[in-house]
């Protein structure tokens, strides 16, 4: 029986709270701290801890979309092009330069658009947590990676089966979500199944005007099943599908048809007790994913264009955790992937032939990576933890027609290229008092281009209006970053402070190629993927939480980045200053929370790319729910008002000058049993 | 019984025969045509030279820069003959009159033994008149004529176009890509003007600039190489296709400093 609650502890949690709870019978972290110094959202309604307020915080409501956690996820900003499939950036980094894995699975979008980031392909109610970790276990990115986690099937051998049950109405888009979960368990089996349906029509802005083309619709459908085995042995096998389909962009000149996922996962852990090995996971896994983009409901479309992609992805990785010697705890991990990825375009003139290229020529990367990492605790106090990744990558043009297309500019793209990324990291963690820890992090870490910088044809950023080129020969992207935090926690006060800093040498940005004369109809020219020599990226992280009683949370955060390329021109899509506050009561059954969101105006914008000033805002919001346990059952009822002043505003990363939603009123019931 | 014997013995001489054929491809390698991707249009004799003469295109005759693949074969021993001389001459007949046509005097090529030369049809067969193309061969010193009616079409988009320059007639046709694709492809003109009506001389001395567009999207292909004057008239350079459809390649003829034309252009669908 303890080795099925250490089990539970492990599966349920992510590795560094695990940790940090040994010894607590608890499954889900109390201490709320731990949540903020991991940048981990732990999202499950399981581990909602009532008192804190925290994961109300980021989980809004019961059909929070992954976008409106990660928004207030602390560095994280969003870039908009519609209503659906946000694609996250940390601190300014975005892209290639942060890496979205799902338990640890490699996803990459099958867009040449960026219109599906792999966050696209998950749904909240599905996820046990969200996490942003910079050690680069799971990929070289600068950003560090953010990790999701998907619940796991429950043991429960008092209630084999469990289940919740919720819809729910959101009038800024007349849309509706609704989701169902059950969960079924028996000696040493468990499974889990999990499907929401989301369907939302066009949005109306804060001054009342509809935004076309801003619909969507979704249905997510995941299957989990887990085998306890002898000897703390345990098998698990997930699969998960996501369809979305009828997707409108209003700040691009395309929707999407459809944007499918299917995800396959199987995993085998082993936990050992008094040995120096304390746990192995291995896991072999699978997603495809496909997408088209649709033109056929926009009016005035000069010429009508098919673009379909898919990208594939294959990969396997062994997960180990030591400790050799006592004061040594070591994790080990060796991951080997493929990603294949092929992306066309297809334009219909009358009377002519058909115009046809590949915007992503047929592409296979293969990669291999081992990572270490050894944390010393040398004092009761004070910490080390160093890390070292390497990998070795390996890609190649694998169709004649996209290599050709790309011979045109005079790359030689016949052979294979292959890119050893290493990155490495040290954190001091000192707890210098009771309440009290600094930390500081120095880190390298060099990363790989993403397939549309390296071997892109012609992809439209409708941001700048450029068409971008990739550079076949481009350099790895490196970056010195640092860290420097300061944490207490007390009774009634917590609060975590961030100062960082990323030195980037040969940063990855289109430049202009005036030669080469746009592909587009209408686009202002051609920028060809390319490293500009230096670029540096600096800010500060402030959260504050007050809890004065009880019943009463007041939960505040503070954040700011600031980028500058060489020639100190301000770096593209970098968020201004922006704040939330929070304020939750919280008696025993109900709680009613005011929030208010702001952000100043972002004047310091990147003329070469187009960028225009966005203006300040404040938004204020109104939560409340009522908690109803009826015997084994809870019933549970929110409802809320967003943008309370129906305020027409735009945050800095929306594209288009799309504004976001007015006035919005929810409601939500949710039953659980 | 018999029946077997008779396999045996037929086994024994195919045996054989087999063994010497191997051997006489051997020894002397007979030389054979290689015309892969090329279709006859035309076989006759050449009268005086012994000469049997056929004739391969890659497509039907057509107004514009033709590629007539000759081969030549001994006509008593059937060999590919190898040393032979041809001399073109394309002819038109009119009612009232009759004309020529620029053209590239066939040249042996070893890899394919064939005899590759050109013909720039000026006008298509029809009401107006028609077009014979006559051979003069020179063979193993014997010379022989012959002629071969050509039924010359209308392409579809235009491949050779004609302007004045002064008092001369200046042609332009368009040589290569033969099979475009997407990527990097040969691009080649042939350049002939006319000086009388029976002489169209190539014109040599031109620089010859070009500008691909897609005339639907309004856009170009970059790093393409202007042609330059290879020999009889043909220019060679290179053409970037960035995807497939509806390519329009503008052509700049000049000479010295003097822009003698740059309001023509070819259209190449693929």
């Amino acid at each position: 029986m303890k080795s099925l609650w250490i089990l539970f502890i492990y599966t349920g949690l992510g590795y560094s709270i695990t940790m940090a709870q040994s010894g607590d019978n608890s499954p889900y972290p109390s201490d709320s701290l731990n949540v903020l110094k991991l940048d981990e959202v732990v999202v499950e309604e399981e581990a909602i801890d009532e008192r804190s307020g925290i994961t109300q915080f980021y989980k809004t409501n019961q059909h929070s979309s992954i976008e409106d956690i990660l928004e207030r996820m602390s560095g994280v900003h969003l870039i908009r092009r519609g209503n659906y499939a946000l694609e996250p950036t940390y601190r300014g980094l975005s892209g290639g330069q942060i890496n979205v894995t799902l338990d640890g699975m490699k996803i990459f979008g099958a867009c040449t658009d960026k219109m599906d980031p792999a966050t696209s392909y998950v749904e909240t109610n599905n996820l046990h947590s969200i996490a942003i970790e910079q050690d680069n276990a799971l990929g070289s990115s600068l950003g560090g990676n953010l990790n999701m986690k998907l619940k796991e099937p429950l043991f429960d051998r008092n209630k084999s089966w469990r289940g919740a049950i919720s819809s729910g109405y959101h009038s800024a888009s007349k849309g509706s979500n609704h989701a169902l979960s059950l969960n079924f368990s028996q000696d040493r089996w468990a499974f889990r199944t999990h499907a929401v349906y989301r369907r939302h029509e066009n949005y109306r802005n804060g001054n009342g005007e509809k935004v076309n083309f801003s619909q969507y619709n979704k249905v997510n459908i995941s299957f989990s099943g887990k085998r306890l085995l002898k000897n703390s042995q345990m098998l698990k096998v997930d699969v998960l599908m996501d369809d979305a389909w009828d997707v409108g962009y209003p700040a691009l000149p395309m929707d999407v048809g459809y944007a499918r996922a299917k995800m396959g996962a199987v995993s085998y852990q082993k936990f050992f007790k008094d040995h120096w090995l304390s746990h192995i996971e291995t896991k072999l896994y699978a997603n495809f994913i496909r997408h088209a983009m649709d033109d056929t409901q926009r009016p005035d479309v000069p010429m009508h264009m098919d673009m379909p992609g898919q990208s594939d992805t294959y990969g396997a990785f062994v997960n180990a955790e030591f400790t050799p010697l006592r004061k040594h705890r070591l994790r080990a991990r060796l991951e080997a992937y493929q990603n294949r990825a092929r992306a066309e375009m297809t334009m219909y003139a009358e009377g002519e032939k058909p115009m046809f290229m590949l915007t992503w020529p047929d592409f296979r990367r293969t990669s291999a990576s081992i990572y270490l990492e050894d944390k010393i605790l040398l004092t009761n106090s004070l910490n080390v933890q160093l890390t070292a990744r390497t990998e070795w990558s390996h890609s190649v043009l694998t169709e004649e027609f996209g290599k050709k297309q790309l011979e045109v500019f005079g790359y030689d793209v016949d052979k294979a290229f292959q890119e050893l990324p290493v990155s490495a990291s040290a954190q001091l963690e000192w707890k210098w008092a009771t309440s009290w820890t600094s930390r500081i992090k120095a880190g390298y870490t060099q990363r790989l281009p993403t397939l549309s910088e390296q071997f892109g044809f012609y992809l439209f950023n409708r941001y700048d209006g450029y068409d971008y080129i990739g550079n076949p020969d481009i350099e790895l992207e490196k970056s010195f970053s640092t860290e420097l935090s300061l944490d207490y926690s007390g009774k009634y006060i917590q609060v975590l402070g961030t100062v960082y800093q990323y030195q980037i040498q040969d940063y990855i940005l289109g430049s202009l190629a005036p030669e080469l004369s746009a592909m587009t109809i209408g686009a202002n020219g051609v920028k060809v993927y390319g490293n500009i020599p230096s670029a540096v990226l600096y800010g500060s992280e402030l959260e504050l939480l007050l809890r004065p009683t009880e019943r009463l949370t007041w939960m505040n955060s503070l954040q700011y980045t600031y980028g500058e390329d060489n020639d100190k021109d301000p770096l593209p899509l970098i968020a201004p200053l922006k704040g939330t506050s929070s304020l939750r009561y919280h008696p025993d059954k109900f709680y009613i929370q005011m929030e208010s969101e702001m952000a100043t105006k972002q004047s310091r914008t990147s003329s070469k790319f187009g960028e225009r000033t966005t203006p300040g805002y404040v938004i204020f919001h109104l939560r409340a729910a009522y908690q109803l346990p009826i015997a084994m059952q809870t019933l549970k009822v929110e409802t809320g008002i967003e943008n309370l002043l129906d305020k027409a505003y735009q945050q800095h990363l929306d594209w288009g000058n799309i504004l976001r939603p007015g006035r919005n009123i929810y409601m939500n019931i949710n039953f659980q049993f | 019984m018999k029946l077997f014997n008779l396999i045996i013995r037929l086994t024994c001489i195919l045996f054989t025969l087999s063994l010497f054929t191997a051997c006489s491809d051997d020894d002397e390698a007979a030389p054979k045509i290689n015309t892969q991707g090329l279709v006859k249009i035309k076989e006759g004799y050449a009268l005086g030279a012994a000469t049997k003469v056929e004739i391969y295109t890659q497509e039907s005759p057509f107004v514009g820069f033709n590629k007539f693949f000759i081969a030549l074969f001994d006509s008593a021993s059937e060999n590919v003959s190898q040393e032979a001389e041809i001399e073109l001459m394309p002819m038109m007949q009119m009612s009232q009159m009759s004309h020529s046509a620029p053209f590239v005097n066939p040249v042996f090529h070893q890899e394919t033994h064939l005899y590759a030369g050109a013909v720039v049809f000026i006008m298509p067969s029809g009401e107006m008149g028609k077009w014979t193309l006559g051979l003069k061969v020179k063979n193993k010193g014997k010379t022989g004529m012959t002629s071969f009616h050509m039924e010359v079409e209308e392409p579809e988009t235009e491949r050779v176009y004609s302007f004045m320059n002064g008092e001369e007639k200046i042609f332009v046709s368009l040589v290569s890509p033969d099979a475009p694709e997407t990527g990097v492809n040969d691009f080649a003109v042939a350049i002939h003007k006319r000086v009388g009506m029976m002489d169209f001389p190539a014109v040599t001395d031109y620089q010859v600039k070009i500008t691909p567009e897609m005339p639907t999207m309004g856009h170009g292909s970059p790093n393409n190489v202007h042609p330059v004057h290879m020999e009889n008239g043909i220019y060679q350079g290179k053409v970037n296709f960035t995807m497939t459809g509806l390519w329009r390649i503008h052509i700049t003829l000049e000479k010295g400093e003097e822009v003698i034309n740059d309001e023509k252009y070819f259209d190449i669908e693929f």
